[in-house]
């Protein structure tokens, strides 16, 4: 029998230090850890019929390899095709691409600034920004949500999403018939409230937790993972939280992230557009995750959100970020038992580059996993 | 400048406007639902001008680099008939109309002479033409026959094995006292047609094909970006690995068409004259190509997105010549 299975294009899979994760753009829940055993036979062998692999490892594995193939048809992932089809299925073009200058936005929202609010979003509609997150850090009423609403509907801005912290002059049933006037406002977040609330489709949430807008940011968590066509493509061009971002902070001051120190203007006097094209306002944009040290080792880092602001070793832009609680040398998270962070598989060199340490890693993983030679 | 005729909800219009805005061009849209209210147009010895107005869009034919017909059409306003007496009105209407269409084939005509995409007159492509040239230029096509009698019908059956039957043109769909009424595609079964009168209306029945996966391709003035759609009931049948699940969803995936039928499909296009649509074929088990039919303003949407074509791009560069 000469059997062919070759992956469905939008199944990829992705390869990190101990095992390899199916990417599944097309039913992201469908996604699946495999073993890199598997990954280098998907790459190694792809227009190879199963006949011809098993005879390349010298029959010594044909069960292993049967299963392999067994588990990608089961789970949907691959199909079998006959020979002279195999040049028929062309792998997915690795390009992203946009014909917005800029794409989201993260604008704070103060007592000081909000004259200039009216003024941002015709900006940042000419800049055919598709989604902009509005952080008010003052008290504000139901009115200003209605203004922006209406304001929204003239402009090329798609998708907008209110944060703020629960004051006396809103009352929720206001925010739910908010929502239901204005589709753009896509989700309404609300901290410090009396009580949690959340309606089922999410576009709003209340939460009695304060929101914090100093150091909330660059979190990294399984649940901030993304799994699609734009971010799988984008991660692997740019960076999948500064590209084509501009943001306000507090002060008004424009920036590519709110928390990072460089400014390049202040709203009061300088235009996005203008902000936008001056020297090293992209810089970060074109950090991709295969830059940066340790998540390049990680089967995540086409689904995870970057950070360049908060990161390990600031001396090293392509240093990981520092609020991740991931460790891929052992594939475990902070909360989970036997984790240990990566300080503890490697060293950070003079460069401040890191350095694993695979001794201590196989180490690691025989204790925790029971790994074999 | 660059016109563009489409319709007001047509989101792959803006996609594609996007891009012409990024490159800084200038561009008109005109959807269905601008209905023209001015309209000015001069001939004479030396010169023709045309000034095309409705609402604040305005664009003059000399200035016109390129016409983008994606969809819809141009609609002229004749609303201001209202106010007369009916018996009136029903002439006056037909009349208007037609005068209307004259100024509006012009506008086309001239528009057309410019570097276009789309045509205008062919939004949607007779059915049995399309299947009569696809034949023609060599493609295989389902066997079908449109018959209104009953004997016809059944020696068709006899022939083909096992039949479907369809529209012949365009779907049926509405709605009536809460319910939705929609023509389908059907397996035929023998007594389906015995239980017919002797005549009826000219019905149409296809042999039934049996498919691999079924093939979207999206045709762009000679480039053919395709896309193959297993769906569930893709019943593999040459393989070991059997029992895997039914309940699949379909998969959406690129694919890379064998020369001679992309040359094919080529030929197809020209003799239809049209320079984009998109193309239903179908890959039976045993590999063969079986077109369907061309839908000259259909979604490229779902083509585009799930093949990462970026076909919103490729079609912006055609209409503003920047490739
Ligand atoms: S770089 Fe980090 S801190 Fe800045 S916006 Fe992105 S995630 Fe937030
Ligand atoms: S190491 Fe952490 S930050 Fe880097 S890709 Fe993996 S999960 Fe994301």
């Amino acid at each position: 029998m000469s059997n062919f299975v070759q992956m469905y294009a939008c199944c990829i899979p992705v390869k990190g230090y101990k095992r390899s994760l199916i990417y599944d753009l097309q039913r992201p829940q469908n996604s699946n850890f495999i073993p890199n055993d598997m990954y280098d036979i998907i790459v190694d062998f792809r227009n190879k019929s199963i006949e011809e692999i098993k005879r390349l490892y010298q029959y010594q594995y044909n069960e292993e390899i049967d299963s392999y193939f067994h588990f990608l048809l089961e789970n949907n992932f691959a199909f079998v095709l006959q020979k002279n089809e195999l040049n028929n299925f062309p792998p997915l073009e690795n390009i992203w691409e946009s014909p917005s200058e800029i794409t989201n936005s993260i604008i704070y929202v103060s007592k000081k600034n909000i004259k200039y609010l009216n003024l941002l979003l015709k900006q940042l509609s000419d800049l055919r920004c598709d989604a902009v997150q509005f952080c008010f850090t003052d008290n504000i009423t139901i009115e200003h949500i209605h203004i922006l609403g209406k304001q929204l509907e003239l402009l090329r801005i798609l998708s907008v999403e209110i944060l703020f912290n629960y004051n006396d002059l809103l009352n929720i049933s206001d925010m739910l018939s908010v929502i239901d006037k204005y589709p753009r406002i896509r989700r309404v977040g609300i901290g410090n409230c009396p009580q949690e609330f959340s309606c089922t489709d999410k576009r709003l949430y209340c939460t009695i937790n304060q929101i914090d807008w100093e150091n909330g940011c660059g979190n990294i968590s399984s649940q901030y993972f993304s799994i699609g066509m734009e971010m799988f493509f984008e991660s692997q061009h740019h960076n999948t939280c500064l590209n084509r971002k501009i943001c306000i902070d507090m002060n008004g001051n424009i920036k590519n992230c709110p928390f990072m120190k460089q400014s390049f203007g202040n709203i009061k006097n300088t235009t996005l557009k203008e902000a936008i094209v001056k020297q090293g306002f992209k810089d970060f944009w074109f950090i991709c995750k295969d830059n940066i040290e340790v998540c390049k080792n990680c089967e995540f880092r086409y689904m995870c959100t970057d950070c360049r602001c908060y990161i390990k070793q600031p001396a090293n832009i392509y240093s990981p970020p520092s609020k991740c609680t991931y460790n891929p040398y052992i594939t475990l998270w902070k909360h989970q038992k036997h984790y240990v962070p990566i300080e503890e598989c490697g060293y950070f060199d003079k460069s401040f580059r890191f350095v694993p340490d695979y001794e201590k890693i196989d180490m690691l993983n025989k204790t925790i996993w029971g790994d074999k030679e | 400048m660059i016109v563009i005729v489409s319709q007001e909800n047509d989101s792959s219009t803006n996609d594609v406007m996007d891009w012409l805005y990024a490159w800084n061009k200038k561009v008109v849209r005109i959807n269905e639902t601008d209905t023209i209210n001015s309209f000015s147009l001069q001939i004479d010895d030396n010169d023709l001008s045309l000034i095309f107005r409705c609402g604040n869009k305005e664009f003059k034919i000399s200035d016109v680099d390129y016409f983008w017909f994606r969809r819809g059409g141009f609609v002229f306003d004749v609303s201001f008939l209202t106010k007369i007496e009916p018996h009136f009105y029903t002439y006056l209407k037909e009349h208007l109309s037609d005068e209307c269409n004259t100024m509006k084939d012009f506008l086309v005509y001239l528009l057309n002479k410019k570097p276009s995409l789309g045509n205008y007159y062919q939004g949607n492509a007779n059915k049995l033409i399309s299947l009569y040239v696809a034949q023609k230029v060599g493609m295989e096509i389902p066997n079908t026959i449109i018959s209104s009698a009953k004997e016809d019908l059944l020696h068709f059956y006899k022939n083909q094995k096992s039949s479907i039957t369809k529209f012949i043109q365009d779907v049926l769909c509405f709605n009536y006292q809460g319910y939705r009424y929609y023509t389908n595609t059907s397996l035929v079964e023998k007594n389906d047609i015995k239980k017919m009168r002797g005549t009826f209306f000219p019905s149409l029945l296809q042999k039934e094909i049996h498919k691999r996966y079924e093939l979207r391709i999206f045709y762009l003035k000679g480039k053919c970006y395709s896309m193959a759609i297993f769906s569930q009931e893709d019943k593999q049948t040459v393989i070991d690995f059997r029992n895997y699940n039914d309940q699949i969803p379909n998969r959406y995936v690129p694919y890379k068409l064998p020369h001679n039928i992309e040359d094919k499909i080529d030929k197809f296009m020209h003799k239809m004259n049209l320079d984009t649509g998109s193309i239903d074929m179908i890959v039976t088990p045993d590999l063969k190509y079986i077109f369907l039919e061309v839908n000259p303003v259909g979604q490229y949407d779902m083509v585009s997105v799930p093949c990462n074509y970026y076909l919103h791009k490729k079609i912006a560069q055609t209409i503003s010549n920047n490739e």
